[in-house]
């Protein structure tokens, strides 16, 4: 096959696509216009960064950075056990703290670079980054995390300490593993990567073990009670919402044809009985389970401290984004 | 919570910003005109390298969007013209990769189907053999025999050692043969 052969794996692009470009370079137009107001912008966020940042060294980034305010301070956990091997010489990469409530992990691995002149940046900015100056650029790609084999990481995000500490939350989802108990001690074999320059020219990896104590903080358990739902041809036969001081974890059961929506899947966001979308630590999965056509979606919130009475299902289709109609679950906690 | 998280951006888009005055270092870069001409000559290569990655329309045109902008404010750091494309390819795959984990609808247990009617412009068959394949191996086949890419740019592309690169694409070639052959 030539390469025009292979192109035709994919069709031209649509108008639509073409007219998205057309926009974004109309974009980058306008911006050459106006230099004075983006150094305005500048100067006031370099004014917010120092004050940050005098915040920032004072209290090390840990666990609680990452987790909404008045989180008890009891559930993180420090001096983990770790032992270290590979990566890079000039840069010391360790798990500074974590918290676990028996159905998540969150830890919290500090990439720092001994050279003061150094950089480090996480691998979604490296691009957006003019490094030229630099005396070394190191680029921390995002971890894998499992536990006897089974992965576990559900979401990432990051803060920077100082231009030379790069902090990242890895919240890990533990429940694919067995059931929990009270001071059962985890083991996390963390693989990382870490670039020299932005160009990934140089890749290093290591590996980390960790050990974490599980500790099953206190749960409410809900359950939806007007099931099953019907909609849209699938069915909801189950709804649980757990909160934790470090989530609200939810999952439903679902009855769902993949027959019925050819374009892609049923996915669900939630809102409050407010219209407000649930904020989310991390998009969720799905499950088969043992029927089969049943499945199952987990996903995992922040918890905002408050649990609605009813929560509002917002189904969609994930392949062409068409809404359905939103439907409310009314929410009973577990006596 | 909001506050916090209004810090963290803040400081998230204020690190930008200082890194980017700490390091600034002026350089030769493309006049306007010509960074559109690139842009444009190559909207077929940013189409099927977001096809390949993401599944909706208007996630690619989102990306693709966030793509030129980012690549527009970055432009000085590309060194030679040759570079261009693949810096840009790189770019494109990183908005891709945050749009998937925005949307944080990770859906592992299959591969969503394409939207909307099929496209008649297209080798079916090839299509969906293509897309059958796990990413790992999809997006080296993408660049290498759609694209042209060579195995040392696809390695900078995709951050893995050249030899990966071609580990992956011998895996990809095995399993296209096997699916396109059946």
């Amino acid at each position: 096959m030539n390469q025009q052969q292979w192109q035709n794996a994919y069709e031209k692009a649509p108008d639509t696509f073409h007219q998205a470009i057309r926009g974004a370079l109309k974009e980058t137009r306008r911006a050459q216009l106006r230099p004075t107001l983006r150094y305005v912008a500048l100067a006031a966020v370099l004014t917010l960064f120092l004050c940050g940042t005098a915040v920032a060294v004072m209290n090390l980034i840990g666990v609680l950075s990452f987790l909404p305010q008045g989180t008890d301070p009891n559930v993180v956990q420090t001096a983990l056990p770790q032992a270290c091997e590979g990566g890079l010489p000039g840069m010391s990469v360790s798990v500074r703290d974590a918290a676990s409530d028996g159905i998540a992990v969150h830890l919290t691995l500090a990439f720092s670079a001994a050279d003061p002149k150094a950089i480090v940046l996480s691998e979604f900015d490296a691009q957006r980054v003019d490094t030229a100056g630099a005396k070394q650029v190191l680029v921390a790609a995002v971890p894998e995390v499992s536990s006897g084999g089974q992965a576990l990481l559900a979401g990432v995000s990051w803060l920077y300490e100082t231009p030379t500490t790069l902090v990242v939350d890895l919240v890990l989802d533990l429940r694919f593993l067995a059931e929990p108990s009270e001071g059962t001690p985890l083991t996390l074999q963390v693989d990382y990567f870490i670039a020299e320059e932005v160009d990934y020219k140089k890749m290093h990896t290591g590996r980390m073990d960790v050990l974490v104590v599980q500790t099953l903080q206190q749960q409410a358990v809900y359950h939806a009670v007007n099931l099953p739902l019907v909609f849209e041809g699938f069915m909801m036969t189950d709804a649980e919402f757990i909160q934790t001081p470090l989530g609200l974890y939810a999952s439903y059961t679902l009855l769902d044809d993949m027959e019925l929506l050819p374009s892609g899947n049923l996915w669900i966001d939630l809102a409050d009985e407010n219209g407000q979308p649930l904020p989310k630590q991390h998009g969720g999965y799905k499950m088969p389970l043992s029927m089969e056509y049943e499945s199952q979606i987990m996903h995992v919130f922040y918890n905002t401290g408050v649990m609605p009475e009813n929560i509002v299902l917002l189904p969609y289709d994930s392949g062409t984004r068409e809404q359905f109609a939103p439907i409310a679950l009314t929410i009973e906690k577990d006596s | 919570m909001s506050a916090n998280y209004v810090m963290m951006g803040v400081n998230h888009f204020a690190f930008c910003c200082i890194l980017q005055v700490y390091t600034a270092k002026r350089r030769e870069a493309m006049t306007p005109l010509e960074f559109e001409e690139n842009v444009i000559a190559l909207t077929e290569t940013l189409y099927r390298v977001s096809s390949s990655l993401l599944p909706r329309l208007c996630d690619r045109q989102d990306a693709v969007q966030n793509c030129i902008l980012q690549a527009w404010q970055h432009q000085g750091s590309v060194r030679k013209a040759d570079a261009f494309k693949p810096w840009l390819i790189r770019i494109l795959i990183n908005e891709c990769y945050t749009l998937m984990r925005k949307n944080k609808r990770l859906v592992f247990t299959e591969v969503l189907p394409e939207a909307g009617c099929t496209p008649n412009d297209r080798d079916e068959a090839l299509h969906d053999a293509v897309q059958a394949l796990p990413e790992m191996y999809r997006l080296p086949v993408v660049l290498f025999y759609m694209e042209g890419a060579g195995i040392e740019d696809i390695s900078r592309i995709l951050r893995i050692p050249a030899g990966t690169v071609k580990s992956r694409l011998s895996k990809a070639r095995r399993s296209l043969k096997g699916e396109l052959t059946r």
